[in-house]
């Protein structure tokens, strides 16, 4: 299943580009080279090869979405709008700031609070 | 037993230096003619106290003079010690638990709970408590707040925190903490210093663990002028020296009385701002930074979307994104590049009013929030009216309860100006002969203290001169 079938968020129209685990400076070569990578790995039923990270978190590909993405890419129009909305999957959860980081601490024990 | 009677004698003389102090202020205050409006009258208990200890130590004194003769035993000593330093005493019966005692003990802890017996007494006793668990702990907070409901004694502001405090057993974290907020305003004339400091520990120990000062610092403001609190002393000024950039040359001091705790180096040293990570000092954000923050947005609580809109708006006018990305167009192949252009203008407005909408979604649900919400205050507010002048009033932290629910209300309903009016004048006029009633009648001052300062403020901004000019008089002390 298209994660944008589930969710009509523009931000969601670069999930071509996460189910085929590509950037966009890929070119039309690269797509097709993942498709079949990716497709030969879903037939051989390689652990995990259903499995691929969006920034909504780890989602579940089959062949029929994997070509849906893959026509998408290769439609000029799709694939501009895609490009705008392309992040990479791992830049939706930023790390945080070293110098605000939230201490692990238990403050209630640490200031005598009882419960 | 000399050396018992000695440290009788020191502490007979503090008491009557501490006096004499006392005194010789009030006569320079009115030779110079200041008529003394910092001073505080000394309360009842507290009267009663020293006129008991003064006419006990001189007893002691005189009869401590033929000590060999009048044979005392320790054991005539150890009541008239524990008399003397109940505090001490507490100490003990807290740590083995001994609620009755502890709550006893609390309540002749006069130098330490002059400003609101009561409530210092259920103070021990509930830590008393806290030593048990299960039903023998249930039992004990049962005991405290029948101790509390069927006072007779009006109600202090210790007695206020102790009322929400002992809500800890049903209530959640997030419940307590939302109660004691709106104790902002509370009387700290009659708030015994331990009872101040442990409630702002409770406040202090949610809002450290959001390591973010702007969360932490209304609380420190809160309990500031609420009594000596080291703790939030040396936590403001720890706010003085790295946010405000304040000079605070005895910091030092300030940790030493707090305790010298060892987690102050883990305490936040930057305010966080709520701006997405990806947005952080810069002024024109790029395409991937700004599509970056509306996923980041997209997982925070509330987040004013203005900072993200104003970031697109600059983006789209920028000559180089409209070049950029149309030069991609061509590069791309496509047929119709004004169209595919237009095509991705449209997303970018979908995905601002989709948010926006979702907002929506979320505003329609809050006006049905905000509808029960409005009625719960009218049921209140009818309620008070109702019982004006009834032969039985109803127990005063039953009042006390009424409020809380009056303070939450108004502000749940304080997210928009036209809804927060609203609020405020569903109360006011049942409010005006609430406070009046409670005030004359019942003489609960500190509640009233509480409220009307709680009000003031929707007062003046409402325009409501009188009203605002009575509960000014009211927690000014104008009115006997």
């Amino acid at each position: 299943m298209n994660p944008a079938s589930t969710n009509s968020h523009p931000t969601m129209l670069a999930w071509p580009f996460w189910i085929l685990q590509l950037t966009p400076v890929a070119s039309n070569k690269d797509i097709e080279k993942a498709f079949n990578r990716i497709l030969a790995e879903i037939t051989m039923e390689i652990p995990g090869a259903e499995v691929y990270p969006t920034p909504k978190g780890d989602q579940t590909r089959d062949e029929f979405s994997l070509r849906e993405a893959r026509n998408l890419l290769q439609t000029p129009e799709k694939r501009a709008l895609a490009e705008i909305w392309y992040i990479a999957p791992q830049q939706a959860t930023p790390e945080k700031d070293s110098a605000i980081e939230t201490p692990d601490l238990d403050w209630k024990q640490l200031l005598g609070v009882m419960k | 037993m000399s050396v018992f009677f000695g440290i009788l004698l020191i502490y007979l003389i503090i008491l009557l230096v501490k006096a004499a102090i006392r005194i010789t202020i009030r006569l320079v205050n009115a030779l110079i003619g200041n008529s003394g409006s910092t001073q505080k009258p000394i309360s009842t208990p507290l009267r009663i106290f020293l006129i008991v200890m003064l006419g006990f130590s001189v007893a002691l004194t005189i009869m401590s003079l033929n000590i060999e003769d009048a044979g005392y035993s320790t054991l005539v000593l150890i009541p008239i010690a524990v008399f003397y330093f109940p505090s001490v005493f507490a100490k003990f019966s807290i740590h083995l638990g001994l609620v009755n005692v502890s709550y006893y003990l609390g309540k002749i802890a006069l130098f330490r709970h002059h400003k609101d017996t009561l409530g210092g007494a259920i103070f021990f006793g509930w830590l008393a408590s806290n030593n048990h668990s299960g039903e023998a702990h249930a039992n004990h907070i049962n005991w405290l707040e029948k101790k509390l409901w069927h006072s007779r004694e009006p109600l202090g502001s210790g007695s206020i925190v102790m009322h929400v405090l002992l809500k800890q057993e049903i209530a959640d974290d997030a419940d307590i903490y939302n109660l004691l907020k709106h104790l902002r305003y509370i009387n700290p004339n009659r708030l015994p210093g331990d009872i101040a400091r442990y409630a702002s520990r409770v406040m202090l120990a949610k809002d450290l663990a959001t390591n973010d000062w702007k969360v932490i610092h209304p609380t420190l403001k809160q309990w500031a002028p609420l009594g000596y609190n080291p703790l939030v002393k040396w936590l403001s000024n720890h706010h003085c020296k790295h946010i405000e950039k304040k000079k605070t040359p005895y910091i030092w001091v300030d940790y030493i009385l707090a305790g010298a705790p060892r987690w102050g180096t883990h305490l936040p040293k930057l305010q966080q701002v709520a701006l997405p990570p990806s947005l952080k000092n810069k002024t024109h954000a790029t395409l991937n930074a700004i599509v970056q923050a509306e996923w980041w947005a997209d997982n925070q609580e509330e987040f004013n979307y203005q900072v993200l809109d104003r970031q697109w708006k600059l983006l789209l006018d920028s000559e180089a994104f409209h070049s950029t990305t149309q030069k991609r167009i061509e590069s791309l192949g496509c047929f119709d590049t004004e169209g595919a252009y237009k095509d991705i203008l449209n997303s970018i407005e979908d995905q601002q009013s989709i948010r926006d909408t979702d907002l929506n979604f979320e505003n329609t649900a809050n006006y049905q929030i905000r509808e029960g919400q409005i009625k719960r205050l009218q049921i209140i507010a009818r309620s008070i009216n109702n019982r004006q002048h009834v032969e039985n009033p109803m127990a005063a932290p039953h009042e006390l309860e009424e409020w809380l629910s009056v303070a939450q209300l108004l502000k749940q309903l304080g997210t928009d100006e036209h809804t927060k009016s609203q609020a405020y004048h569903i109360i006011q006029e049942a409010c005006w002969n609430w406070i009046v009633d409670l005030y004359k009648i019942r003489e609960e001052k500190t509640l009233v203290y509480l409220i009307s300062k709680s009000l003031y403020p929707y007062a003046k901004r409402y325009g409501e001169e009188k009203f605002a000019q009575m509960l000014y008089g009211i927690y000014q002390g104008h009115y006997e």
